[in-house]
């Protein structure tokens, strides 16, 4: 009896774990509050140019600060979204291990040493001798571990502080900066924000209280992501309204199904496609059959991967949501 | 509402009256009147929801979903919302409830131990295992009829019982200790394994989480199809035994020598009730608490008579799930909180003070 | 209504504990179980109830084979009353008693009023009727052994077995529970087996008495006849004056001393072999009789001359009747 008690608590916390676990799909990143009104401070998402200058501080989410000296030249991602930002930098030479989740872009996977993001082995990652962690998730206290080793943590907390695409961006200058490559931070910006402008210019003239309504499923049991979320942050960008809105104060709400159907989504983006959710069984759901969004088959899979991590992709993601979502303006 | 037939008191009792003996007829109206209760309490769950539709409205559906009555057009949203997702929601809610509350009575009659519950053997690690395996293999599909998961979950729950009876078993006894070591026994292997797989596979582990925890979000007509015909065989085996579990209430010594047959009544109880919470489980996922808790109130306020208790956990069961249900899906305004978080949240002080009530007026029945 | 026991063996799988036991037990009539922790008495009633499957030999109640009956057959004829009958909690008195009816009823029957009306007999027989809405959980010890006594009539068994009835009873209630299972005896015509481990208690109300040792009965017959101090210092290895009741003059086992002496198991051995058999179901002749020689000498206990020092028991007196 006593045992079923635990075993309900522990559940109960593992569900805390799931809702944010949620965010970054493929990602094995976990809680933290989300909504917390980090964009007070200025420093991760101002100035889209850098220059390299060593040593640079950059904050990081515990409120802590980390300083580099120098280029790091070991450096072990627990975060596939930042693996795939220092590729795109070019910095990949210093990597010299990668959580077991990167697998974007290709050669991530190359990389020889694989690290359990999900329950990192303290004495695994500090044998490979790092001068930098990067940490997006930090339910499992490796942060303080790691800082009693005195080895360097970059700690961005996925979801207390990456609520939007500026956010993103500003991983991206805040990487560019603590590799020493600001100039290319600031060149793949430029080109990001440049793919960015053609999507906001093109809806421009759309009108978010008239145009689509959007459903996007996180899984079958009907997890979504609120406005106050990156993802969130694409379709505000795409000016269509996400049925869950500010989901009730939580980042990644659970809807009801009623309430799915009552909000009647003109458009149904799927997210869940691995769990072996489908379009047509996405039809066949009882009820579904009197959802606008079913009866003219505007039911679209995405990749979670590309949608779920807060990397360069995120335009990828844009981009595909835009053609989807406004076909006629988007070839 | 008085369900418990006024008892004589020993002072005012004429000396020569024979105090009343229960009969199922006798105890026909109780039923009656909870079974009223638990439709009234379904209709009214039915009638709320996110969505505000008018009584009037929700009642007018359901009639018209009912054969040779028409009651006109309806909106088709509303008329989906009332009945391919409330109606379903609710009725499985209540036959969970019901199934849960039902066989925790059971178990509880069977091992003379008020804190058995049905998930006791290891239903729930074993469903939880098969319905992890399937989760985490490529077969994964969770769309409806086709989804394997719930006879996964369902033939693992059968498994880790049928596991637990064999290691329990010494020649042609069962003692009920060696049942209940061998059930937490089977029942952290498969947590361990579910953990396990969880950490191996753990793109699934949401999946994984989301099965395990449980809840109607997902209900269907399909889902009460596929569970209801266990959850009635479980009724019409166990309640013709509740006057011979009265006498397990004696120990089984006692029990055998009155001419019970106690080990195969273990089998045949034990058997059914973990059938039918197989089934409940394999629908609805883990949801804690009414198994041990309803039962548990029902011999608090209503004596220890099986013939109370099993019909009456059924329907208390199932009311008390299908309010914990109501209140999941409508206390954030959209969105869905964990039902076993509910139930736990409700049932835990309402036990504590039928526990106190029942201490302050020391063992005397109401 | 005879309970007869032919070279009964029974136990447990890895334990035969009962071998080749001759019993007869007639209606009407208390026979006394007695011998030391351990020797199968209890055994003994639980392969008559048919808890304990029958290994070897036959059991039968009025020539009927008990062995090969149904629990629920076997109850109709045989009923049993625990040593502190645990009755459950939260059921009133009556309840408890209704359970008796059990073997009578089937799987989807409810009590009827003849039920009612043997349970309301069978309490108000054994003095319990008034009892009848108390909770089991509030009855003293006494009033619980008669309720148990009263679910054993309620069975409307043929033979009544008990296990220990009085042992957690104070002297009053002993006799009173043993005057009523004797009075039950007498005008139901049941045959009743009662292990008893007060010697004392057993010699003043069984007809008979059977004394077992190491899973036989080494004697059976009158109180006078088995009750000896022999017998007594070999079955229980410790030595025992026997004195006779003022009144009755039925046997009074007093202890002389509290100094133990070990059971004389070589004698034992020898008395218990298949052809020595001294259980006399009659129990006209005195089976100390054959006992085989002088056993070893059992020490002397060192206070046995000591006149001022009473023996233990000897002053609680034989109960009247």
């Amino acid at each position: 009896m006593k045992l079923s008690w635990f075993r309900g608590l522990g559940i109960a916390l593992l569900a805390v774990v799931a809702f944010a676990m949620i965010a970054c799909g493929g990602d094995n990143d976990a809680p933290g509050s989300a909504g917390d009104d980090f964009t007070d401070d200025p420093t991760p998402i101002q100035g889209l140019a850098t220059v390299s200058e060593f040593p640079v501080e950059i904050p990081r989410s515990d409120g802590k600060t980390l300083t580099v000296e120098e280029p790091p030249t070991a450096i072990v991602s627990l975060s596939p979204a930042a693996t795939e930002i220092i590729f795109a930098l070019g910095a990949e030479s210093s990597l010299i291990a990668v959580d077991n989740q990167a697998d974007f872009p290709d050669a991530a996977k190359d990389v020889a040493k694989k690290v359990d993001a999900y329950e990192p082995n303290i004495e695994a990652i500090a044998g490979l001798d790092p001068d930098l962690v990067i940490v997006a998730n930090n339910s499992s206290g490796i942060v303080e571990k790691l800082d009693q080793l005195d080895i360097p943590v970059f700690y961005q907390d996925i979801d207390q502080d990456i609520q939007s695409v500026t956010d993103v961006f500003g991983q991206i200058t805040l990487l560019g900066k603590v590799t020493g490559r600001g100039a290319q931070a600031e060149t793949l910006l430029n080109g990001l924000g440049d793919r960015l402008k053609v999507i906001e210019d093109g809806v421009q003239d759309a009108d978010a209280s008239t145009g689509p309504r959007i459903y996007h499923e996180l899984d079958s049991t009907f997890f979504t992501v609120s406005d106050d979320t990156f993802i969130g942050d694409l379709y505000r960008i795409l000016r269509v309204r996400n049925i869950a809105g500010s989901g009730g104060g939580s980042a990644y709400p659970q809807m009801t199904q009623e309430a799915i159907i009552a909000a009647n989504p003109s458009i149904i983006i799927l997210a869940d496609e691995e769990f072996g959710v489908t379009v047509d069984s996405v039809k066949a759901r009882p009820g579904w059959s009197v959802i606008e969004a079913v009866q003219t088959d505007q039911i679209f899979g995405i990749d979670p991967d590309v949608i779920s991590r807060p990397g360069p992709r995120i335009i990828d993601a844009l981009e595909q949501l835009a053609k989807l979502i406004y076909p006629e303006r988007f070839q | 509402m008085q369900l418990a037939p006024t008892r004589p008191s020993p002072i005012a009792a004429a000396p020569d009256r024979a105090p009343l003996v229960l009969t199922w007829r006798g105890l026909l109206p109780a039923y009656a009147l909870a079974a009223l209760l638990t439709c009234l309490v379904a209709v009214i769950a039915i009638g709320w929801g996110t969505v505000r539709i008018s009584p009037a409205t929700t009642l007018a559906i359901l009639l018209d979903h009912l054969p040779f009555i028409s009651t006109g057009e309806h909106a088709r949203t509303y008329d989906a919302i009332v009945w391919q997702v409330r109606a379903p929601r609710v009725v499985l809610a209540g036959m969970v409830g019901a199934t849960l509350a039902f066989s925790g009575a059971a178990y509880q009659g069977v091992f003379r131990n008020p804190l058995a519950e049905p998930y006791l053997l290891g239903v729930a690690a074993g469903a939880s295992v098969g319905a992890t395996i399937i989760i985490v293999s490529p077969l994964f599909v969770t769309a409806g009829l086709l989804s394997p998961v719930p006879p996964a979950a369902f033939a693992g729950a059968l498994i880790a019982v049928g596991l637990a009876y064999t290691l329990a078993r010494t020649g042609p006894v069962v003692p009920a200790t060696s049942l209940i070591l061998a059930g937490v026994a089977v029942s952290s292997v498969g947590t361990s394994v579910v953990t396990y797989l969880m950490l191996e596979y753990n793109t699934r582990t949401l999946a994984i989480l989301n099965w395990i925890l449980g809840g109607f979000n997902t209900a269907s007509w399909t889902d009460v199809g596929i569970a209801l015909p266990y959850m009635l065989l479980a009724a019409v085996v166990i309640l013709p035994y509740a006057r011979i579990l009265n006498v397990m209430q004696l120990d089984e010594d006692q029990a055998r020598q009155l001419g019970v047959d106690t080990e195969r009544v273990k089998i045949v109880l034990l058997g059914v009730a973990s059938l039918a919470t197989a089934a409940a489980v394999a629908v609805s996922g883990l949801i804690g608490f009414v198994g041990l808790v309803v039962p548990h109130a029902v011999r608090m306020v209503y004596g220890p008579d099986y013939r109370r208790v099993l019909p009456l956990s059924a329907f208390f069961g199932a009311s008390f799930l299908i309010l914990a249900d109501l209140i999941a899906r409508t206390i954030e305004p959209g969105r869905e909180v964990p039902i076993g978080v509910i139930t736990a949240l409700v049932g835990a002080p309402f036990f504590l003070f039928l526990l106190r009530r029942q201490q302050r007026y020391g063992g005397a029945r109401p | 209504m005879t309970l007869s026991i032919r070279g009964l063996g029974a136990g447990y799988p890895a334990r035969p504990v009962l071998e080749d036991v001759d019993l007869d037990v007639a209606g009407g009539e208390l026979v006394a179980l007695l011998g030391p922790n351990g020797c199968g008495k209890t055994t003994l009633l639980r392969a008559i109830t048919g808890v304990l499957p029958v290994r070897r030999g036959t059991l039968t109640l009025d020539g009927h084979d008990l062995a090969g009956l149904k629990p629920g057959q076997v109850a109709r004829r045989v009923a049993t009353v625990a040593q502190s009958a645990a009755l459950p909690q939260r059921f009133t008195a009556f309840e408890c008693v209704l359970m008796g009816r059990t073997p009578h009823l089937g799987l989807f029957q409810s009590e009827s009023s003849r039920d009612v009306a043997v349970v309301r007999a069978a309490m108000e027989r054994t003095g319990c009727w008034d009892l009848r809405d108390r909770l089991a959980d509030e009855l003293s010890g006494g009033e619980r052994q008669r309720v148990a006594i009263a679910r054993a009539l309620a069975q409307e068994p043929d033979l009544l077995l008990l296990d220990e009835p009085t042992s957690h009873l104070d002297l009053q209630h002993q006799v009173e529970t043993f005057r009523l299972v004797l009075d039950l005896c007498r005008r139901q015509d049941l045959a009743a087996l009662a292990v008893v481990h007060d010697v004392t208690l057993a010699s003043a109300f069984a007809d008979r008495i059977a004394l077992m040792a190491g899973g036989r009965i080494v004697a059976a017959g009158l109180p006078q006849q088995v009750l000896r101090e022999d017998l007594l210092r070999r079955v229980y290895g410790v030595a025992v004056r026997i004195l006779a009741h003022p009144v009755t003059g039925r046997p009074i086992a007093a202890p002389e001393t509290v100094q133990l002496a070990a059971p004389d198991l070589a004698w034992l051995e020898r008395v218990a072999g298949p052809d020595a058999a001294l259980s006399d179901s009659s129990g006209r002749e005195p089976p100390v009789e054959e006992s085989p020689g002088r056993p070893a000498d059992v020490a002397r206990p060192p206070f046995e001359e000591s006149p001022g020092r009473p023996a233990v028991g000897a002053d609680t007196g034989g109960p009247r009747r």
